[in-house]
C-alpha cells in the first residue's frame, strides 16, 4: 500500500513558483486499479512520479508499504524503483537499436541479474503478452500498439508490487488502445497494483479507485465499477 | 550491474555516437602517439646512454683519478703535492679496495723547494755504469706493486711480471718501445742488468753533482701498449715499486696525482655491487684527502671515478631531459584533454535519454558514472592502443634519431654499439591512465551533474 499524506509539490520559487499538487492525501491500494484522472496540466502526472518514486514531494510524506519514501537516499530510491516499481510511458521510451528482448531485461540488467535467468524471464513475460515472434526483433521495427506490449513486458519482467502507466494509450489507436487497458486489467488481476494516468474517462472506468485531480488538488472516489462489484 | 552489462551498455552508447566516438578516438591516438614518442625519446635516451656507459665499463674499465692538487688563492694557484699521510691513506684505502682496484700508480714531480727558489731534478739511468739513459719521468709509472697487477703473464716480453713481493724493492721493468729505441740507439738493455738511477740537480748539470744514487735491477721487459689507459696518453715505459723509490729519494720528489684502473672480468660480476664500491671507494679515499680549494674558499674533492663521474652525469642528464619530457608531455596532454573531455560530455549528453530511462527503472547514480567512465575508458584505450600502433610505425624514425645521437656522442671511445629502442609497457598504460585521469578531472563536474541529474527533469527532456 502506497500512502501520500499531505503531500504538496512546487516547482520554481517566488512569483514564478507552479504549486503543482495540494495537499495530496492519498492511498493505493495494494492489487487495486487506481487511476488518476484529471485534464492536462492538472497535476495527475506529477502525483504519479511521487507514487513511483520518480520525484520527491516539497511537502508531506509518502509511505510504501510503511516505508517513508521522502527519507530515502536517491541509491535507496533507485533500488526502490528498481525492485518495487514498473513503468509504461505514453511514448515507450523503448531503446531502438536494442532487440525486444534486450528491452524487456532492462530492469533486470539494472538489477544483476544473470543473463541466462534475465533472458528466461523476458521471454516468459513475452510469451505472455503474445510477443514470442518478436523477441530478437529491434524496437523500431514494431508497431505502436507492439511497442506499448513491449513496455509493459519490461514494467513486469521484474516482478514489481506496483505498475505505473502514464497515458499508455496516448499513442495508440483505439483497438490498440483497448488491448493495452485490457493488458493493464488483467495484470491487476494478476494480483499487482496498477495506477493509471490517463485523460479519459473511458479509460478510468477499468479502475477500482479513481484520483481526479483538478489543479493540484486530489480527491478520491471508488469507480462505478467497484460500486457494482461491491453491490454484487 | 554487472561489469560486462556496463561494458555493453557503454559499447552500445558509443556506437549510437560514432562520429562523437571516432573523434575522441582520433584526437586520443594523435595525443597519446605525440606523448609516447616524446617519452619514448627520453627513455631511450637514459637507457642507451646508460647502455653505453656499461658496455664501455666493460670494455675499457675505468680511471680513478686524483689529478693535481692546486688552490686558488688571491687569483694565483698553488701546487699542493699529496703529502705522505695521504699517501698512506690512499694506499691502505686501496687495498681495502682490492678487489675493484688493478692497478695503483702515483705521478711524481722533481720539483723541489729550496728556501724560495725552486730547484729542479731530474733522473737517469746508468747501466753498468757505462751508458747513461734519461728517462722521462712521465712515462715512468710509479706503481704500488702489490696492487698493480698486468693481466696475463703473456704481455711480458722478457724477464717476469711483477708481483706483490716486488714491493719495496730495486726491482725495475722497462716498455719494450723504449727498449727497441734504446737498441737502435746502440744500447742493447737486458733482464739481470743493473742500473743506477740517478737524482741529479738540474743546475748543476748531468753527471756531475749528483744529490742521490740508488742501483735497480732489471726484472722484465713488458709490453709497452699493455699499460696504456685513455688517461696517460703515451704508453708508460718504465714501472718501479713507488713506495721504494719514495723511500729512497724522500724529499726530493713530491707526488703530484695519483690514477688507479680496474677493468672488470669479461663475465660473471655483479655490476650493482661493483658501482657501489667504486662508490665506496672514492667517498673512502676522498675522506683522507684534502680537498681543492677555489677562489671562494669551496673545497672540492679531489677523488673521483670516471665511470661513477660518467653515470652522475649520465643521470642528471636524464633526469633533466625526463623532466622536459614529462613537462612537454604534461602540456601536451592539458592542451588536448580538454576537447577529448568535451568530446566524452557530448556523448553521454546525447545518451541523457537512455540514462534518463534507465534511471527511472532503478540505475542508481553510480551505475550512470559507471556506464560514463566506462565509455571514456574504451575510447582512451582504443585511442592509446591505436596511439602504439602509431608508435611502431615511428619507431624507426626514433631509432635513427637515436643512433646519429649516439655515433657523435659516443664516437671518442670507439665502441660498437647498437642504439635499442624498445616500447616499455608501462608507457602505454601510463599514457591511458593520465589521459583517463586528466579527462575525468575535467569532464567530472559536468558528468557528475548528468549522474544527479532528477528522472524527472531527464524523462521530461526526452519527452
Amino acid at each position: 500500500m502506497i500512502e501520500l499524506k499531505n503531500v504538496d509539490k512546487i516547482y520554481g520559487k517566488g512569483d514564478g513558483a507552479v504549486h503543482a499538487l495540494k495537499d495530496v492525501s492519498v492511498t493505493i491500494e495494494d492489487g487495486k486499479f487506481t487511476a488518476i484522472l484529471g485534464k492536462s496540466g492538472s497535476g495527475k502526472s506529477t502525483l504519479m512520479n511521487i507514487i513511483g518514486a520518480l520525484d520527491s514531494p516539497t511537502n508531506g510524506t509518502v509511505f510504501a508499504n510503511g516505508k517513508n519514501l521522502t527519507e530515502l537516499s536517491p541509491n535507496a530510491l533507485a533500488e526502490y524503483r528498481n525492485k518495487t516499481t514498473g513503468f509504461v510511458f505514453q511514448s515507450f521510451y523503448l531503446e531502438p537499436t536494442f532487440s525486444v528482448l534486450d528491452n524487456v531485461a532492462m530492469p533486470l540488467i539494472i538489477a544483476g541479474v544473470s543473463r541466462k535467468e534475465r533472458e528466461e524471464r523476458a521471454v516468459k513475460v513475452l510469451k505472455k503478452l503474445g510477443l514470442e515472434d518478436k523477441i530478437h526483433k529491434k524496437a523500431n521495427e514494431l508497431s505502436g500498439g507492439q511497442k506499448q506490449r513491449v513496455s509493459i513486458a519490461r514494467a513486469l519482467v521484474h516482478n514489481p508490487e506496483i505498475v505505473l502507466a502514464d497515458e499508455p494509450t496516448g499513442n495508440l489507436d483505439s483497438q490498440n488502445g483497448a488491448e493495452v487497458m485490457a493488458l493493464l486489467r488483467q495484470i491487476c488481476n494478476m494480483g499487482k497494483s496498477v495506477v493509471l494516468v490517463t485523460h479519459n474517462m473511458e479509460d478510468a472506468k477499468n479502475a477500482d479507485n479513481i484520483i481526479d485531480i483538478k489543479d493540484g488538488v486530489a480527491t478520491m472516489r471508488k469507480s462505478a465499477r467497484a460500486a457494482e462489484g461491491a453491490a454484487r | 550491474m554487472k561489469f560486462r552489462d556496463v561494458f555493453a551498455i557503454a559499447l552500445h552508447n558509443l556506437w549510437n555516437n560514432k562520429s562523437r566516438t571516432v573523434l575522441t578516438v582520433i584526437i586520443v591516438t594523435v595525443v597519446s602517439t605525440l606523448i609516447m614518442a616524446l617519452c619514448l625519446l627520453g627513455i631511450a635516451f637514459t637507457q642507451n646512454q646508460i647502455d653505453v656507459n656499461t658496455l664501455i665499463f666493460n670494455q675499457q674499465g675505468t680511471d680513478y683519478r686524483a689529478y693535481g692538487r692546486y688552490n686558488e688563492s688571491g687569483g694565483t694557484y698553488a701546487s699542493v703535492p699529496y703529502t705522505a699521510e695521504e699517501y698512506r691513506h690512499v694506499r691502505e684505502t686501496t687495498l681495502e679496495y682490492e678487489t675493484i682496484v688493478d692497478s695503483f700508480a702515483v705521478k711524481v714531480t722533481t720539483s723541489l723547494r729550496s728556501g724560495n727558489t725552486d730547484t729542479y731534478y731530474s733522473y737517469s739511468w746508468a747501466i753498468d755504469g757505462n751508458d747513461s739513459l734519461y728517462v722521462d719521468i712521465y712515462n715512468t709509472r710509479f706503481a704500488c706493486l702489490e696492487l698493480y697487477n698486468l693481466k696475463g703473464e703473456g704481455l711480458v716480453r722478457e724477464g717476469r711480471i711483477w708481483s706483490p713481493s716486488d714491493s719495496n724493492t730495486a726491482n725495475v721493468w722497462f716498455g719494450s718501445d723504449y727498449v727497441r729505441t734504446l737498441a737502435a740507439q746502440g744500447t742493447d738493455l737486458r733482464v739481470g742488468d743493473k742500473i743506477r738511477l740517478q737524482a741529479v740537480r738540474q743546475n748543476d748539470g748531468f753527471g756531475t753533482g749528483s744529490a742521490k744514487e740508488v742501483e735497480y735491477t732489471v726484472r722484465g721487459i713488458f709490453d709497452s701498449s699493455a699499460l696504456k689507459t685513455n688517461e696517460w696518453s703515451n704508453a708508460p715505459q718504465c714501472v718501479l715499486d713507488a713506495d721504494y723509490f719514495l723511500g729512497q729519494f724522500e724529499g726530493m720528489y713530491s707526488i703530484d696525482e695519483f690514477e688507479m684502473h680496474y677493468a672488470p672480468p669479461e663475465t660473471d660480476y655483479d655490476y650493482n655491487a661493483v658501482y657501489q664500491a667504486m662508490k665506496d671507494y672514492t667517498k673512502a679515499v676522498n675522506a683522507g684527502v684534502q680537498p681543492r680549494i677555489d677562489r671562494d674558499g669551496d673545497a672540492t674533492e679531489v677523488f673521483s671515478c670516471s665511470y661513477v663521474d660518467d653515470m652522475r652525469i649520465t643521470m642528471l642528464m636524464s633526469t633533466i631531459i625526463m623532466a622536459l619530457v614529462i613537462i612537454l608531455a604534461v602540456i601536451i596532454l592539458l592542451l588536448s584533454v580538454g576537447s577529448v573531455a568535451n568530446t566524452i560530455i557530448i556523448s553521454v549528453d546525447k545518451n541523457r535519454k537512455f540514462i534518463g530511462l534507465m534511471k527511472a527503472m532503478g540505475l542508481n547514480q553510480k551505475g550512470v558514472k559507471r556506464i560514463v567512465t566506462c565509455e571514456s575508458l574504451v575510447q582512451i584505450l582504443l585511442g592509446v592502443a591505436l596511439g602504439i600502433v602509431a608508435l611502431f610505425l615511428l619507431r624507426p624514425l626514433v631509432l635513427s634519431m637515436m643512433s646519429s645521437m649516439f655515433a657523435s656522442m659516443f664516437a671518442f671511445f670507439e665502441v660498437e654499439y647498437t642504439v635499442k629502442v624498445s616500447i616499455p609497457l608501462y608507457l602505454p598504460i601510463l599514457t591511458a591512465l593520465m589521459f583517463f585521469l586528466f579527462a575525468s578531472l575535467f569532464s567530472r563536474g559536468s558528468l557528475g551533474k548528468i549522474a544527479k541529474q532528477d528522472v524527472i527533469s531527464t524523462i521530461s527532456e526526452v519527452a
